[in-house]
């Protein structure tokens, strides 16, 4: 144990002597910070821009006051016509929602089902594509909300005309103290964990942050071969030389999965303490022995270092950091940044990273026992 | 300087062929990401609609009406697809990826919704974290919501004024009856807007944006391989250099030469495989391989381990195109976000590329890149002399 420690310090003070390694960890939960930070502004996938003819109507004003700031998806801003024609032209916005002024004059006709020759909302949008269509279904509901009070008062009046004695607010106490509130849908991922609130925006950062974890083992891989050219590690027994490699390993990856955990931590996307204890030391071993074994198998440091970009490519690409892409789920787990991304939503994932490390080691006694016989 | 030049295109020229084999997979893999998510995205190719599943609805001839007459009549039925399923079905489609979504009805929801108690419908969409389809879902959720609450609210609002104005006997009848009125009206909602499509005059539509976007990131991770070569731990060789009068100047420039050179060619080659026409890109991507090979270089110079320049790199490299919206369009960032992207080297590169694909001028981002350039090179030259006259040397 004492000569472990001994070999851990020599290894992190060689890591640690040329300074950039440390300004590297400090550097990223820094970076993670300000961008956490900045995506907590206001912004969404679709700039729609809202335009009131007629600034003054009560009535357009509350579904405009409604829409703005009400959407992830969605980014509201409010411009005039002209300034709208020529943001969506620059490509600087995607749609507007031109209200008239008379919008509520003409709802009666359009949900009575009257064919509209000039339907009162214009939509101007720069092309047609999927999510601009979904938009569609925003701006409709959020009217029909207003219409849905309207419909209720004139329902109301026309059944019992004494209604028109009492003031609008007083009928539409009855229409807000409804016992039917809230949301229709409460929302669950799979595995039964409800959906939280961080912003989809920082969601990748946590498989980015993987990433860079894994590559930092295969790099380590590749500065070991390079110190065992030059003899670094000549007087070491052949007996101890895989433990050396591992701990070598192990010592560049131990710190940087540290870096990440704490830029996890300030990005508010961790879960809780003992699933992300569990999966730092799953990580830090998994990554030790994926990098030694790809290392290996790869031959040369020429080989590995070009298939450096190609294995970046492939765990962005598979493992579910942007997307989740299901023809692909076996891939991922090839990798063990899948593990990690998916253990703190799924337990589960842990006892599976656990069976993946064991794998994996099994494959490394299995080379080193075939190498230094 | 000429000597120096040759050492260095030897010591490249061993990792050109496997990094010119990783470019074309690079090439091909990024091309299939295109394609696939232009084919998602895109309206005009996507026949693909939502698929969400129905869970709970099988004994509630009610449901199972409701959910028919929004399938034959709502404007939604374009876009969104209904499909009745047993829960474990639904869960191991959402995990195939057969299905976008599923929503569990509660035993008694329509008993207790008639009553005026509403019990939340389970939406189970994505298997891991917030993704932007888990956000568009929610979105399309959050609007059906807001048309059934809406109509709840109403419908039992008048059930409690007729009561409340002695009107008891017809409440409830008329209840019913407002109900079924806001049902049919629902459907007509598509009536209340027009759409017109004007086009993009000034800027590049989704599928260009996206290439753009791609490119700069597979330039970015191609330098990755070059870092074994240029990181050094050690700098006898370039003490030795310079007292034979090639300068840390020379030194650097020659480097610069060489692997500016070598960026030149897959920044042509990726440009000309996205969009053919190699010669006019060729004077094009002059600056942008300047930029990405002196952004490297300075990366190297920096970094002593090669450990630290490629996490560095890579750090760098991604982070940039993440933040230039080269992964997710820029669209998707706050506003502070983008300014801060319109001054960085990726966001810069992209703003080139799209210049070239809109036939536009690109001497503003051309001159840019080129300030970048002589930046980083700088930096570069400058650590180079320092690292000559101060580092100890030695490989401990």
């Amino acid at each position: 144990m004492k000569k472990a420690l001994l070999w851990f310090g020599m290894f992190s003070k060689r890591l640690f002597k040329k300074g950039t390694y440390l300004c590297l960890m400090m550097l990223i939960p820094l970076l993670v910070l300000v961008f956490a930070a900045g995506a907590k502004e206001e912004s969404g996938m679709v700039h729609i821009l809202l335009v009131q003819e007629d600034p003054q109507d009560a009535f357009s004003t509350q579904i405009v006051e409604e829409l703005l700031g009400s959407s992830e998806m969605i980014l509201f801003t409010q411009t005039s016509q002209g300034e709208a024609l020529r943001q969506i032209k620059a490509g600087a916005a995607d749609a507007a929602w031109i209200i008239p002024a008379d919008l509520q004059a003409h709802l009666a006709s359009v949900f009575l089902g009257q064919k509209q020759e000039y339907p009162p909302i214009q939509v101007i949008e720069q092309t047609d594509n999927a999510l601009l269509r979904l938009t569609h279904e925003k701006l409709s509901s959020t009217v029909y909300k207003y219409w849905a009070e309207e419909m209720y008062l004139q329902y109301l009046q026309s059944l019992a005309p004494e209604a028109e004695a009492i003031s609008r607010q007083e009928l539409m106490e009855f229409y807000h103290s409804s016992t039917v509130t809230g949301t229709l849908f409460e929302y669950t991922d799979i595995y039964g964990n409800v959906r939280s609130d961080s912003s989809y925006l920082i969601t990748p950062l946590r498989g980015i942050l993987t990433v860079l974890v894994v590559l930092c083992s295969v790099v380590s891989a590749l500065y070991y071969r390079k110190d065992t050219d030059r003899g670094l590690f000549s007087t070491v027994s052949f007996r101890f030389r895989p433990f050396i490699e591992l701990g070598y390993q192990l010592t560049s990856v131990l710190y940087m999965a540290f870096a990440v955990l704490i830029s996890l931590i300030v990005s508010g996307l961790t879960g809780p303490w003992w699933a992300e204890l569990l999966l730092f030391f799953l990580l830090c071993i998994g990554c030790t022995l994926f990098g030694t074994l790809l290392g290996r198998l790869t031959g040369g440091r020429q080989v590995t270092a070009a298939l450096l970009p190609v294995l970046l490519v492939l765990m962005l690409a598979i493992c579910p950091i942007f997307y989740h892409l299901p023809d692909l789920r076996y891939f991922q787990f090839l990798f063990p940044a899948t593990f990690y991304i998916t253990g703190v939503h799924h337990y589960a994932y842990i006892g599976y990273f656990f069976l993946y490390d064991i794998i994996l080691a099994a494959l490394w006694m299995l080379i080193m026992k075939k190498q230094y016989r | 300087m000429k000597k120096y030049l040759q050492l260095q295109f030897k010591r490249m020229r061993k990792t050109m062929v496997l990094v010119i084999l990783v470019a074309a997979f690079l090439v091909c893999g990024i091309y299939a990401v295109y394609q696939a998510t232009v084919t998602r995205w895109s309206a005009e190719n996507s026949t693909e609609k939502f698929t969400i599943a129905m869970v709970g609805t099988a004994d509630d001839a009610l449901l199972r009406l409701g959910i028919s007459a929004a399938q034959t009549m709502d404007a939604s039925r374009f876009t969104v697809e209904l499909v009745e399923m047993e829960e474990k079905q639904a869960s191991d489609a959402l995990y195939a990826g057969e299905i976008a979504a599923y929503i569990v009805v509660p035993d008694g929801f329509l008993d207790h919704a008639l009553q005026g108690e509403l019990i939340p419908l389970k939406f189970v969409s994505e298997t891991g974290g917030k993704t932007i389809l888990t956000v568009v879902k929610q979105e399309l959720s959050a609007a059906v919501s807001n048309l059934v609450l809406s109509s709840e609210q109403g419908s039992f609002a008048l059930y409690d004024a007729l009561t409340a104005l002695g009107h008891g006997d017809i409440a409830y009848q008329e209840m019913n009856n407002l109900a079924n009125l806001y049902a049919g009206q629902i459907f007509n909602r598509d009536n209340l807007f027009s759409v017109e499509y004007i086009g993009v005059s000034e800027g590049l539509d989704f599928e260009k944006a996206l290439l753009c976007g791609l490119s700069v990131l597979l330039l970015m991770l191609m330098s990755i391989p070059f870092a074994g070569v240029f990181v050094r731990d050690s700098y006898g060789l370039e003490r030795l250099l310079c007292s034979k009068g090639v300068g840390a100047f020379k030194q650097v420039l020659s480097e610069l030469m060489l692997y500016g050179l070598s960026m030149l060619i897959l920044v042509t080659a990726a440009m000309w495989a996205f969009s053919k026409g190699a010669p006019k890109y060729l004077l094009a991507g002059i600056p942008v391989a300047l930029c990405i090979a002196s952004l490297c270089l300075m990366i190297y110079s920096i970094t002593e381990h090669l450990v630290s320049a490629v996490i560095l790199q890579m750090l760098l490299g991604v982070g940039m195109c993440f933040v230039s919206g080269c992964i997710y369009p820029i669209s998707f960032f706050p506003a502070s976000i983008q300014s801060l992207a319109r001054f960085l080297p990726t966001g810069v590169i992209k703003t080139h590329f799209s210049g070239v694909l809109l036939g536009r001028s690109v001497q503003e981002t051309g001159l840019l890149l080129t300030a970048f350039s002589v930046f980083f090179f700088t930096v570069c030259v400058g650590v180079r002399k320092y690292r000559i006259v101060h580092h100890k040397g030695g490989i401990l």
